[in-house]
C-alpha cells in the first residue's frame, strides 16, 4: 500500500457544501488540510443546459440518481426497499454542482421540534446560535434576494439584489396576494450581479443540471481554487474504504483510499471529518468496523446509518392560458412560501412544508406530465398522442408554474442505511443499501399542503391543475444518519460534530441533522460547518490530536 | 446514416408520426428528420436508449400502427418509454419543432438587478410585511 509521508492537520473527506466550508476555514486558520474526494472536476463548458440536448441528457448523464447515471465514480445504492430515490452528484464541488441554489435557511421552530411539538428530538443548540455563521456563508456563496421576510426573525441582508421573479412568480406571487398568505421573492444562492469570481444568474433555468455561466455557487467555482494558493491539498478520484482506527490510541489516524488508479493508498492526519453525505458517510464508518467497534466505527450507540430522513416531496402545476415562458430560470427558486411551515394539529399532523415556487422547464418536461403512466387503467396511447400531444404541448408548455412542496420528515430508526451484502463500487468496497418507508405523517403533509396549493393555482387564475403527490424520483435531501446530540446514547456527535466514541473523529454533513425541517438543507448545512469550523479553530489547541 | 438500416428508420418513420403527426404549425416528426440525422443525434446523446428502441421497432414492425404502440405500451413500458423519448427528443432539437411551439431554447435572459419589481410598486409585498411575522419564535426556551 502507497503512503504519504506526510501527515496533515486534518483530512476531509467529501468536497460538498460541508467539506468545502471546513477545508476553507481550517485552512485559513493555518492548519494543514487535505481533502480526498471521490469525483474529479466538471468542466463547465460540459454542462448541457445551454445545448439543445440539454432535457436529454437529463434524462441519463446528468440524472441525480447516481443509480441511473451509473458512472465510473459514482457507487451504487441499492434502493430496492426505499420508497424514494436518493440523489447525489460524485464531483469536485459534490452535489452543490448540480443543487438548485434555494437558500432556505431553518426556521427557528425546526431546531426544537421537541420542545415545541412533542416529536423527535431538539437540537442541542438554537437558531439564534447558528444565524451569524448563517450570515456568514450567505456572503462566502455571493446569495442574492431581498431582506426583510416575516417568515424569520431578523437578518443582515444579501450582498446581491434580488433576481427578477420572472412571469411564473408573479403569477403565483398575485395567488397567494388574494388569498393573504406569506410569500416572498426567493433566496438564491448565485448572484445577480458580478460577485467575488461569479458571473450574475443569466436565468437559463439549468441549475439542476450545472450552471454554464459560472454563477450558482459551487465548491469547485472558486472556493477550491482560492484555498490552493493558501496551501489545501485537494486529491481527486479517491474513495476511501475505511478510516483508520488505532486501538491503542483510542483515535483515529488516516483513512485508506483507492486512487484513481485502483491502487490502495494511505493518508495519515492528525483529526479527521467525514463530509461525505448522509449515505457515503455511515457507508465509510460502517465499513470501518475494527475490535473496539464492530458495529462500525463511532457506533457504540448503533445509531450510525439510523435516523435517515428524506424530504418528502411533492409537485403542484398550474396551467393558465397565458404564455409565462415558463422555461425561464432560476431554477433556483422565484419564490417561495412559509404560509403553512408551522405546526398547527387540527390539520392531523405535525410541522409543516415550504413551498418553492418554480419554473416548469422545457418542452420534454411537458411529456413527462403525462408519460407512459397512463396506460395503467386500460387507456390508449391515442389518449395522449397523435393530435393530443400537440395540444398538450399548446396547453402546458410555457404555460405551467409549479409549486415545489418540500415537507418535514421525521426521524425513524427503521428507516436506515446500511451495508448491503453483496453489491460494490468499481474499486470493490461494499456499497450502501437504503432502507426508507414514507411515514403516514408525511403522507398526510403532503395531501393538505397539495390541497393548499391547488387553491393557491386556482386564485392564481390556473385553468387546470396536475398534482404529483410524493414522488419516488425526489432523493434530493438526505439527512439524519449520525446526529447530533448530547446524550451519547441517543446521539453519534456531539454538539460540535464530534464522535461521542473517538475525540479526534468528526462527522459534518447533513448526517449530524438531528431533524430535517421542512426546508432545502443547504443553507443551515453550511451555516453548520462554518459554526463547527470556527469551534475548531478557537478550541485548537484542546482538540485531542492522534 | 450507416449505424441503422432503411427497414428500421422507415418504419421508426411511420411511428414516430403517428405518435407526432402534423398539426396546424406544428411538423410532423418524420418532416424534420427524426427518423434520420435525429436519431443518431439522439443516440450520440443516449446511447443507453438504443436497446429499447430497438426493442420497440422491432415490436411494431409490420403491425398495425395503433395496434402496435398500444400493445407495445403494455407489455413493454420501457421499450415504449424509449420509443418515445427518442421520438420526442429529436423532435424537439430541431429548429423547426422549437420555432412551431415558441421555444427558443434555455438562453440567456438579460435583466436590470437594480430595477423596482413590479410587486414592490403595486403593493403586493409590503401587504405580505405588513401581515407581520409567521415563524414561531424559540427564544423563550431555556438553551441547553
Amino acid at each position: 500500500m502507497a503512503s504519504s509521508k506526510q501527515e496533515f492537520d486534518v483530512l476531509i473527506v467529501g468536497s460538498g457544501p460541508s467539506g468545502s466550508v471546513a477545508a476553507k476555514l481550517l485552512t485559513e486558520a493555518g492548519m494543514s488540510v487535505i481533502t480526498l474526494e471521490q469525483g474529479t472536476w466538471f468542466d463547465p463548458g460540459d454542462y448541457p443546459g445551454d445545448k439543445k440536448e440539454f432535457e436529454l441528457a437529463g434524462g441519463k448523464q446528468w440524472n441525480p440518481s447516481p443509480n441511473v447515471r451509473d458512472n465510473e465514480r459514482d457507487y451504487p445504492i441499492n434502493t430496492s426497499e426505499s420508497d424514494v430515490e436518493p440523489y447525489m452528484q460524485s464531483a469536485v464541488g459534490g452535489s452543490a454542482t448540480i443543487w438548485g441554489g434555494h437558500w432556505v435557511p431553518f426556521l427557528p421552530s425546526d431546531f426544537k421540534v421537541k420542545s415545541l411539538d412533542g416529536v423527535a428530538v431538539d437540537w442541542p443548540f438554537d437558531y439564534y446560535e447558528l444565524l451569524p455563521h448563517l450570515e456568514a456563508v450567505e456572503q462566502l456563496i455571493s446569495a442574492s434576494g431581498t431582506q426583510g421576510n416575516p417568515g424569520y426573525p431578523p437578518q443582515a441582508g444579501y450582498p446581491t439584489p434580488q433576481i427578477p421573479i420572472g412571469k411564473v412568480g408573479m403569477k403565483l406571487a398575485e395567488g397567494m396576494d388574494k388569498l393573504g398568505w406569506h410569500w416572498w421573492p426567493g433566496l438564491n444562492g448565485m448572484p445577480s450581479i458580478p460577485y467575488q469570481g461569479q458571473n450574475p444568474c443569466a436565468r437559463r433555468g439549468t441549475c439542476m443540471f450545472g450552471c454554464n455561466e459560472g454563477a450558482k455557487w459551487s465548491p469547485d467555482l472558486v472556493l477550491f481554487k482560492d484555498i490552493a494558493k493558501s496551501g489545501h491539498r485537494l486529491v481527486v478520484g479517491a474513495r476511501v474504504r475505511e478510516i483508520i482506527y488505532d486501538e491503542t490510541k483510542g483515535r483515529v489516524t488516516g483513512a485508506i483510499y483507492i486512487d484513481q488508479n485502483g491502487r490502495e493508498r494511505k493518508q495519515m492526519a492528525k483529526v479527521v471529518i467525514l463530509c461525505g453525505n448522509t449515505i457515503g458517510t455511515p457507508r465509510i464508518l460502517l465499513n470501518s468496523a475494527s475490535n473496539t467497534f464492530p458495529e462500525g466505527l463511532a457506533n457504540s450507540s448503533g445509531l450510525v446509518g439510523k435516523n435517515l430522513m428524506m424530504h418528502p416531496f411533492g409537485l403542484v402545476m398550474g396551467h393558465f392560458d397565458e404564455d409565462l415562458e415558463s422555461w425561464r430560470g432560476p431554477s433556483g427558486q422565484l419564490i417561495n412560501t412559509l404560509q403553512f411551515y408551522e405546526t398547527d394539529e387540527s390539520r392531523g399532523f405535525v410541522r409543516g412544508a415550504k413551498w418553492g415556487g418554480m419554473a416548469a422547464g422545457g418542452p420534454l418536461s411537458s411529456k413527462g406530465f403525462v408519460g407512459a403512466e397512463v396506460f395503467k387503467d386500460d387507456g390508449k396511447i391515442e389518449d395522449e398522442w397523435g393530435e393530443n400531444w400537440h395540444k398538450m404541448i399548446e396547453e402546458k408548455f410555457g404555460r405551467t408554474a409549479l409549486w415545489a412542496i418540500i415537507g418535514e420528515d421525521l426521524p425513524e430508526e427503521s428507516n436506515r442505511v446500511e451495508i448491503d451484502p453483496e453489491l460494490t463500487d468499481s474499486d470493490g468496497i461494499p456499497a450502501p443499501k437504503v432502507v426508507y418507508k414514507t411515514s403516514e405523517n408525511s403522507r398526510r403533509l403532503l395531501d393538505f399542503h397539495a390541497d393548499r396549493a391547488v387553491e393557491s393555482m386556482e386564485a392564481s387564475g390556473a385553468v387546470s391543475t396536475s398534482v404529483m403527490p410524493q414522488m419516488r424520483e425526489s432523493g434530493w435531501h438526505l439527512l439524519g444518519t449520525a446526529r447530533l446530540g448530547n446524550d451519547p446514547r441517543d446521539s453519534v456527535l456531539d454538539q460540535y460534530g464530534r464522535s461521542h466514541d473517538v475525540p479526534n473523529l468528526f462527522v459534518w454533513d447533513l448526517s449530524s441533522f438531528p431533524t430535517g425541517a421542512g426546508a432545502n438543507p443547504t443553507a443551515t448545512l453550511m451555516a453548520l460547518v462554518h459554526r463547527q469550523a470556527t469551534h475548531m479553530v478557537n478550541e485548537a489547541r484542546n482538540v485531542e490530536a492522534a | 446514416m450507416s449505424k441503422y438500416s432503411d427497414e428500421i428508420r422507415a418504419t421508426f418513420a411511420k411511428l414516430a408520426d403517428y405518435l407526432v403527426p402534423k398539426y396546424k404549425n406544428k411538423p410532423s416528426a418524420s418532416s424534420v428528420g427524426v427518423h434520420l440525422e435525429m436519431l443518431d443525434e439522439v443516440m450520440r446523446i443516449r446511447p443507453d436508449l438504443e436497446e429499447g428502441f430497438l426493442r420497440a421497432v422491432q415490436y411494431c414492425h409490420g403491425k398495425d400502427l395503433s395496434d402496435g404502440l398500444n400493445g407495445l405500451a403494455k407489455e413493454d413500458d420501457a421499450a415504449f418509454s424509449a420509443l418515445t423519448t427518442v421520438t420526442t427528443g429529436g423532435y424537439m432539437m430541431t429548429d423547426e419543432a422549437r420555432k412551431a411551439v415558441g421555444y427558443p431554447g434555455q438562453d440567456k435572459a438579460p435583466y436590470d438587478p437594480t430595477e423596482m419589481p413590479q410587486y414592490v410598486t403595486n403593493g403586493m409585498l409590503q401587504r405580505v410585511i405588513d401581515r407581520g411575522p409567521i415563524f414561531r419564535d424559540t427564544k423563550h426556551l431555556d438553551k441547553d
